[in-house]
């Protein structure tokens, strides 16, 4: 269904929730004069809504509603409680219609006509007949369900009111369901409904039967063996087996000649009354709508975010308690009590993927802000700048996509301001005079990519690399790679823009794009060519809270690596190693020489004796592989993030912690930066060479 | 001004002026900090440790969900760490908004502190430990120094940890 669509069915539920809320205050409470306005400017709302969705059935339904509350404001007359009654079901006619339209397109409902031409009588003080319908809460024989099989039918086979009442005194022998099904046997239950009649509590007695059935039955039986087959199940039962002048056209098949059983359906009456034909077919409408309604409820609804946030904490500490369960098994653990866990972890996974799905939105929900941004701030900069959007139905946590939001704000307007060229310099240079500010979002190996670019005039990496001169982080003589030239732009203090505008260039800009986006469990990358453009590359994890993390063990210590990361674990031993400048660390994997970093190096340990069985991960992030020299596997197994600045500070090299399963605490390794040590001396040996 | 001036005759300045700090041993000094500051005192848990992190700062624990950090009170105050035992306990406190744990030898009582004859230190510690001491105040037989939680926590030394 499209997002207008949905729009508007969510919009219209809110709108029955809320004409039905002001019925029902106002059964409870004084009749007020503003009750009738406020229903007024919901049917009135509600029309323009469904007409501007060409639902005409519904416009016009709602339209006619508020013609006659029309007449109500204007003779500021308040609601009487017959009318309020009338305007309840209304209301749930405007559900039956808006579930018809949403399963069967624009139909109508054939009883619309006569509720509007009841509920107008009732305002123009016609009493045409007796209550219809007494509102159910009121009623002390209400119906609280109805089964309708659909009808199979075949032709000319009789059909029977049946009505049953059990003996007031259930006796143990005799079971109402049991006889029902009995009856399914013999012929067709075509329509059942349950009547009860519950007396105040203080009369209620435990072993009385209040309720009774009423079935339309179809069956080639004759009548009264049907009877003596209910009379024998249920002995003292009151049974009565009426045939019906059936009409197989009929879609209740409920006569409404019939003195004693023209009980309206639903909206029923312990003593039917008689009833005109439109009050039936209202009553029968009411009916059909609270079969639909129960399905149409369950379609959207809204919910506040903190209630699905405690949600997702309460399901992040589950998959903790859950992973000290599972380390709490030992060999000696009753096999039962391993199933159990086994099943659990399962259980535990699917409802953290669950609740996790319910926390994702399409990515438009950022995006759609950025149009208008681009617009102003080139307008500020006298620039020409489309905006083209792409990927914006990807889902992404709710959170990750509030903690971009300021991130990709920068990035924008970084581009608009230091990308895009001004339309005469872009002239000069053959390029359309309006630049282009690509957005794009997908998904891929379980991260989201978000990715900015511009066709504008791409990173002068000489100037690059003057200011880091001028910075004092490189010497005149230093020429550094490219992408270490990309990287000095994500550094604190850096700025190439000439002139500090109040847009972008105070450099405080792009480190702290980095900073954030790392701190998401993030990277980001550029790309450049001088004079086509830039393309920056975010990779987000797809979720914040909960992920699959490889324990690493080093000396007694425990790390966490992510588990996207991981390409493979291998035996150090059976690798070629080799060190360049006795320093500069590859070890040789299938042919290719990845950078080696040396866990206890990174976390601070000093070096241990070569060890015979130790392990090398092989990482990989944004193409970039390292190998990880750890001493052991500690397993995988599901981590939920748990932030360090929170309370602490932020840890370089670490993208958070976790609680183990024995409750300790274990830091989880930041990739990039990993991968980041084992260029960094790869390439201070490269330029030394 | 005058229902206010009215108000403080009334009271005994005892009872106005003292405060509720929890009061421990390091070495042979007693200390005490704001009880008000103190959430909880929770038996010690090995921490783990946060790499490049000064050396006072013990790691980081699970406090029911949350990750906070622990600090080595002896460490701090320049003295040689004692071993952990039974009495060895986290004093888990709240400074600025963050949470953080301040692991002690052991806790002794709660003591009234009078405010008002709280003395500034004298220039007794280093320079550096100084910052740490809020007051000196004499109660009955024993002398209480009072810390200052923040100085001790400091949160903004510990956000340079260098990569």
């Amino acid at each position: 269904m499209d997002s207008l669509m949905q729009l508007f069915y969510d919009e219209a539920n809110e709108m029955v929730e809320g004409m039905e809320q002001v019925l029902l205050a106002l059964e409870s409470g004084e009749p007020d004069p503003e009750t009738v306005n406020a229903l007024f400017r919901y049917a009135h709302s509600f029309k323009g809504n469904s007409a501007a969705m060409g639902f005409t059935h519904l416009s016009k339904f709602t339209h006619g509603l508020e013609s006659a509350m029309e007449v109500l404001r204007k003779e500021q007359r308040p609601l009487t409680p017959e009318l309020a009654t009338l305007l309840l079901q209304a209301v749930d006619m405007i559900r039956t219609l808006l579930e018809r339209t949403r399963t069967e397109g624009d139909v109508g409902d054939p009883a619309c006509d006569a509720l509007l031409q009841q509920i107008n009588a009732v305002i123009n003080g016609e009493t045409l007949h007796s209550p219809v319908a007494p509102t159910t809460s009121t009623t002390p024989n209400t119906p609280t369900s109805t089964e309708t099989t659909e009808t199979t039918a075949t032709e000319g086979t009789p059909r029977y009111r049946v009505t049953y009442q059990p003996a007031p005194t259930l006796s143990t022998e005799h079971d109402p369901l049991q006889l029902l099904t009995e009856l399914q046997e013999y012929g067709q239950v075509i329509e059942c409904r349950f009547f009860e009649q519950i007396p105040p509590l203080e009369q209620l007695k435990i072993d009385a039967c209040y309720g009774s059935w009423e079935l339309v039955y179809e069956t080639a039986f004759e009548p009264a063996i049907v009877r003596a087959l209910l009379e024998l199940a249920a002995e003292g039962a009151e049974v009565r087996v009426e045939p019906l002048n059936a009409s197989p056209s009929s879609e209740t098949a409920l006569p409404t000649a019939n003195e004693t059983t023209a009980a309206v359906p639903m909206v029923s009456v312990a003593t039917p009354p008689p009833t005109e034909t439109p009050a039936a077919a209202v009553a029968t409408a009411t009916a059909a709508v609270n079969t639909t309604a129960s399905k149409g409820e369950a379609q959207s609804i809204r919910v506040s975010t903190e209630k699905i946030d405690a949600l997702m904490n309460l399901v992040s500490e589950i998959v903790i308690a859950q992973s000290m369960l599972s380390s709490a098994q030992t060999a000696d653990t009753d096999e039962r009590v391993r199933a159990a866990i086994t099943q659990m972890e399962r259980h535990v996974r699917e409802l953290h993927e669950r609740v996790m799905a319910i926390r994702l939105l399409p990515v438009s929900y950022l995006f759609n802000r950025f149009p208008r941004m681009v617009r102003d701030t080139a307008a500020k900069l006298g620039k020409k700048v489309s905006l083209e959007i792409e990927g914006e139905e990807t889902e992404l946590d709710r959170t990750l996509l509030e903690a971009l939001s300021d991130p990709l704000t920068h990035l924008i307007r970084n581009a608009i301001d230091h990308g895009i060229e001004p339309p005469e310099e872009r002239r000069q240079n053959g390029k359309p005079e309006t630049g282009t500010i690509k957005l794009s979002a997908y998904q891929s190996e379980g991260r989201i990519y978000i990715e900015v670019s511009d066709d504008g005039r791409g990173i002068d990496t000489e100037r690059v690399r003057q200011k880091a001169i001028q910075l004092g982080w490189i010497t005149e003589n230093d020429y550094p790679s490219e992408e270490t030239l990309y990287d000095f732009i994500f550094q604190p203090g850096f700025s190439t823009a000439q002139q500090v505008s109040d847009l972008s260039g105070r450099g405080v800009g792009m480190d702290v794009v980095k900073r954030n986006v790392e701190s998401l469990g993030g990277s980001i990358s550029v790309q450049s060519k001088r004079g086509e453009g830039t393309r920056l590359l975010l990779r987000v994890p797809l979720t914040l809270a909960i992920m699959d993390g490889l324990g690493l063990t080093v000396a007694d210590e425990h790390y966490i690596v992510p588990l996207t990361a991981v390409v493979e674990v291998l035996q150090y031993g059976s690798l070629k190693h080799t060190a360049l400048f006795d320093q500069y660390e590859m070890v040789n994997v299938r042919g290719e020489f990845i950078p080696l970093v040396r866990l206890r190096q990174f976390v601070g340990l000093s070096e241990a004796e070569s060890d015979q069985d130790e392990l090398i991960v092989v990482l990989e992030q944004e193409d970039q592989r390292i190998a990880l020299l750890i001493d052991g596997i500690a397993g995988q197994q599901q981590v939920v993030l748990k932030s360090l600045e929170e309370n602490f500070v932020r840890v370089p090299g670490f993208a958070g912690a976790t609680i183990l399963g024995d409750g300790r605490v274990a830091l989880i390794l930041d990739v990039s930066e990993l991968i980041r040590r084992g260029r960094q001396s790869a390439e201070r040996h490269a330029t030394v060479a | 001004m005058a229902t206010i001036t009215q108000s403080t005759e009334t009271k005994p300045t005892t009872e106005m002026n003292t405060d509720k700090y929890l009061v421990f041993q390091i070495g042979n000094e007693t200390y005490g900090v704001p009880l008000l500051q103190v959430q909880e005192i929770r038996t010690y848990t090995p921490a783990t440790r946060v790499p490049n992190a000064p050396d006072y700062v013990l790691g980081v624990i699970n406090l029911r969900g949350n990750i906070i950090a622990v600090i080595d009170a002896r460490t701090r105050f320049g003295l040689p760490p004692l071993p952990e035992d039974e009495s060895t306990v986290v004093v888990v406190a709240q400074v600025g908004g963050k949470t953080f744990g301040l692991r002690l030898d052991s806790v002794s009582d709660v003591m009234d502190i009078p405010l008002d004859q709280v003395q500034p230190t004298p220039p007794i510690a280093s320079e550096a430990t100084q910052r740490f001491l809020s007051g000196v105040v004499q109660v009955g037989e024993r002398v209480v120094i009072l810390l200052n939680l923040r100085e001790i926590f400091d949160i903004d030394a510990l956000s340079s940890i260098a990569a």
